[in-house]
This record gives C-alpha cells, structure tokens and sequence, in this order.
C-alpha cells in the first residue's frame, strides 16, 4: 500500500545500510509526519546523518525503500531526483558552503541553477533570506572569513532559499556557543509555524531537541529504540534512552575512568 | 600461496572495478560537456576554468618550452659539430619540440599545475560535503564542477602547447646563434625543410587529448577523495601519477598512429 501523500511526506520502509562490513541501519522503518519537526537523537556514529542522508536519495539503502509525497524515490536516477530535491533544503554538519561563492552568492546559487534567475535578481532574493536569518550584514563575505555560528546562519539561508516543504537538518546546533545555538532553534521554530515546513533534525543535543520537537525518535546500533514525545521521552525505561536523555555514560563506559583513578591512587 | 592468490584477485578486481567507475564518469562528464556548451548558464561556470586552466599555468609552459628548446640545443651541438652539420641543428632541435617534446612536457608540467590544483580543490570539496550540498540543491557535480574543468583541459592545453612550442623554439635559436654562432639563416631554412605543418599539427593533436586525459584523472580522482586531509593527500599523488602514465602510454599510441598516417600519404619520414 502506497503511504498516505497528506499524513506523511517522507516514509522509510525496512531501510538497511552497510559501509563495508558496517551494519549503519539495520531495518529502519520511519515516516515523518507532514508540517511537524521530527527529531532524531542518538550517539555520535550510530548513523543519524546516514538516516537524514537517505530521506533525500542522497544516499541509497541496501535494502528498503523510501518514498518523499507517495513517490518512491531510492530508485531514481540524479535527474529524476532533481524536482524532488528542489523541495527539500538540506543543513549540513559543518555548512558545507561552497568556499568559492561569496555568503550571497551560496545562497543565490540554487536560484540561478534552479530557476535560471539572472544574477541580480537572485542576488536580491538571496539577501532577503540573508535577513532572515540575520546575516545580510554578512553578504560579502568568503565562507572563511564567517565564525562557524555564521557559516550555519548563511548555510540555512541556502537551505531555505527556495522555500522548501522539508529541510533536513544535520546536527544544526553542533560546535556553537548556547546563545547562537538558541538562534539555531529559534530560526529552526520560526520556519515551521510561520511557513509550516517539514523540518528532521538529526542531533545529539538534548536542549535543542526538547525546544524544537513535536516528536523524538532514537537511534541506536542501526534500530529504532524510542519514538516519543519531547515531555515523554524522559520517561521512558529503556536503559539506552535513559542514560542518553540524562547526559550520563553507563558504567562499563566509565571503567576506564575508574582504572586511571585507582592508577594513580 | 593461496594469500597471493588471493591478493592478486583483489587488486584485479579493485583494479577492473575502478576502470568501470572511470568509464562511467568519464562518460557522464563528456555528454554534460557537450550538452553544457549549448547553454549560455554553463559558459558562466566554464570561463573562470579557462582563466585558472590557462592564463595562470602561462609562465609554467613558457619557463618550460625555453628550457626545453635550449637544452636541447646544448645537448645536440657538440655531436653536430663534430660532424660538420652544425647550421642543420635548427632542424633536429625544433622537430624535437615540436613533435614531441613540448607537448609532452608541457602535459607533464600542466599534469602537476592543473591536474594537482583540481583534485585538491575537488577532493576538499568533497571531505567538506560541499558536492554532497550540490547534489542536496539538485545541481548535477558532474556538470557544474567536471564538466567546466574538462573543457577548459581539453581546449586550453592544446594553446599553451603552441607557447610551449614557440619559447622551445627561441630558446634553441637563442642558445645555437646567439651562444654557438650558427648561421641564423641556415638555422632557420633547415627548421623549414624539415618542420611541416603536419608536425606541429600532431604536436597539438597530442596535446588535446593530454588535456582530456588531465581533466578527467585529476576531476576523477578528486570526487574519489577519501576523509581527510590525509586522504586529500593520496588523492592528489595518485592523480598526478596516473597523469604521467597516461601521457606516456597516449603519447606511444598516437606516436604509432600518427606516423602510420604520415607514412600512408606521404611516405616514409626521414630527416636527411
């Protein structure tokens, strides 16, 4: 049966990832719900980005299928997937700004490319979104002379410059200091109620998560292990959850610890 | 033995594997070229390639082309001399760069400049997911990034081999006449007698396909990069290695080709 287009705009079914003989995603099924942000939390290396990465074919499961509106889309080719991937923006962990463009020129690319906007109009549209996420102070700037907080800002401003129905975000709160972490979350908030967007954001920060989740799911050892609510998660038994969502290391990771402790009493 | 036997299969199917991957992006990369220089958007993605390609590898070729040409000269002189031809080294010294030497060398020196700068800049762009985010805005890496820096081998090499030809063909005068006192008119009438339009045309023959290979390996090996600065590193040596063997092994076929050619309509070459 073909999922429901309304209910849930991107569904993985059975989804199974390996790198070598790395077992990343071991029977992932998972739908996001339309208009909602949908968190995935889990340990760093247990293939939250590889999960992110699939929703829009930019990688393809071993097994599994995945569909984006009622389409499947593991199975079409790079230009099949370009109308599919105009309608979603993606975040990159560190930007990924393109070290050659200017901050306007990043953010005006998709528009140019896309639909074929001459320079300065796509310009001008660009610092509109610039704005947005206060870095049109920035324009003219080279990716290297941005802090990593503003390589972020003007990376999200790419994501979104055309007024995408999803955007994927990979770790978006990763290596900045609380205060732009809060302008992370907040521009994260901002998008979904003002312009209802389908937002997942892949992420091991629990106060991001809690701020701007309608839904959390974890990942852990390539499966699914929780699915809840930001108020319930803390309350599930799960001894894997439970020690992520409260910060602290199960015992046998701290023995090490325990070990240097005893050495040099 | 079973472990050799072993390794060598790996290393044939790793080898065979790659080959197939190279074909494919080799494939993709020329039919986005063709198609990309009828759309005026890929011209604005492909000029910045003919500056950087071209204009900024001059003084490379040019350094190269005169040290060439009068090396030559130096090395050819005495034996000429002893001979008593020595107002005909105008003829051995500019067949020499202009059939062979400066297309190869120039392919050498461009296979460093060129083809070392493109897989480092397509290698990082790769470890920092800037060709996955091309991809994420659906804008094929093969036609904004491939395809520009191809064309702009395959077109520009063949001009910077004419400068590499012309500085090889003044540093050998400069060395023959000017140091050695060899007639300049002798020079210049044996370099005419010998040195035909064919000649420089298989010279830049060679060098347009030197270009396409240098585009390709370096773009190639580039969007192969593994993690890392490390694997940067890797992605440029292997690079430029494979570079140099395929200029050779391209400059042995079109060697053969070319003189079969020559032979079939014009007989057999000989330079006395």
């Amino acid at each position: 049966m073909m999922p429901t287009a309304n209910q849930h705009i991107i569904e993985l079914r059975n989804i199974r990832k390996a790198f070598g003989r790395q077992k990343v995603l071991d029977g992932i099924d998972l739908a996001i719900q339309t208009g909602r942000t949908t968190v995935v939390i889990g340990r760093s290396g247990t293939g939250k980005s590889v999960l992110l990465k699939h929703m829009m074919a930019l990688l393809k499961p071993d097994a599994g299928q995945v569909f984006f509106d009622g389409q499947r889309i593991d199975q079409l080719s790079e230009r099949q997937l370009v109308p599919i991937r105009a309608r979603c923006g993606f975040l990159f962990q560190g930007g990924a700004l393109f070290d050659s463009m200017t901050a306007v020129e990043n953010v005006a690319f998709p528009l140019r490319d896309h639909l074929l906007l001459p320079c300065k109009k796509a310009e001008s549209l660009a610092v509109q979104k610039l704005e947005l996420v206060g870095m049109a102070e920035h324009a003219g700037k080279w990716p290297s002379q941005l802090s990593g907080g503003e390589q972020k800002r003007v990376a999200l401003a790419r994501a979104i410059v055309l007024d995408p129905e999803v955007i994927l975000y990979d770790e978006p709160t990763t290596g900045l200091d609380p205060p732009r972490a809060h302008i992370i979350c907040e521009l994260i908030i901002k998008l979904q109620q003002k312009l209802g967007i389908t937002s997942v954001v892949v992420t091991h920060d629990m106060t991001a998560a809690r701020k701007v989740a309608h839904r959390i799911v974890m990942l852990h050892q390539g499966r699914l292990i929780a699915d809840a609510s930001p108020d319930q998660i803390s309350q599930l038994k799960d001894p894997n959850v439970a020690s992520f969502v409260r910060g602290l290391p199960e015992d046998h990771e701290l023995a090490g610890i325990s070990a240097l402790s005893e050495a040099n009493s | 033995m079973l472990n050799i036997a072993q390794q060598i299969g790996r290393v044939t199917t790793d080898t065979v594997a790659d080959l197939g991957r190279f074909s494919r992006f080799a494939f993709a990369t020329i039919s986005w070229a063709t198609v990309g220089l009828r759309r005026w958007r890929n011209w604005q993605l492909i000029f910045p390639q003919f500056w950087e390609v071209g204009v900024r590898s001059l003084p490379v070729v040019l350094l190269t082309g005169i040290f060439v040409g009068m090396v030559i000269a130096i090395q050819a002189y005495g034996q000429f001399f002893n001979l008593g031809l020595a107002n005909q080294l105008g003829s051995i010294i500019n067949i020499s760069v202009v059939r062979e030497l400066g297309p190869v060398l120039a392919g050498v020196m461009l296979a460093g400049r060129v083809g070392g700068s493109l897989t480092a800049e397509l290698g990082t762009m790769k470890v920092t997911e800037q060709i996955e985010a091309l991809r994420s805005i659906g804008a094929d890496p093969l036609r904004v990034l491939a395809a520009p820096r191809f064309l702009a081998c395959l077109l520009m090499i063949p001009f910077l081999t004419v400068y590499t030809d012309l500085t090889g063909v003044f540093g050998g005068y400069f060395i023959c006449v000017k140091v050695y006192g060899v007639n300049a008119a002798d020079y210049w009438r044996y370099s005419a007698q010998i040195v035909e339009n064919w000649d420089v045309f298989a010279g830049l023959l060679k060098s347009f396909f030197f270009g396409g290979a240098i585009g390709l390996i370096s773009c190639y090996k580039g969007f192969r990069c593994s993690r890392g600065a490390s694997g940067v590193g890797r992605a440029c040596t292997e690079g430029f290695v494979l570079n140099f063997i395929a200029i050779l092994v391209l400059d042995f076929f079109l060697a053969i080709l070319l003189s079969a050619i020559y032979e079939c309509i014009w007989g057999r070459i000989s330079l006395v």
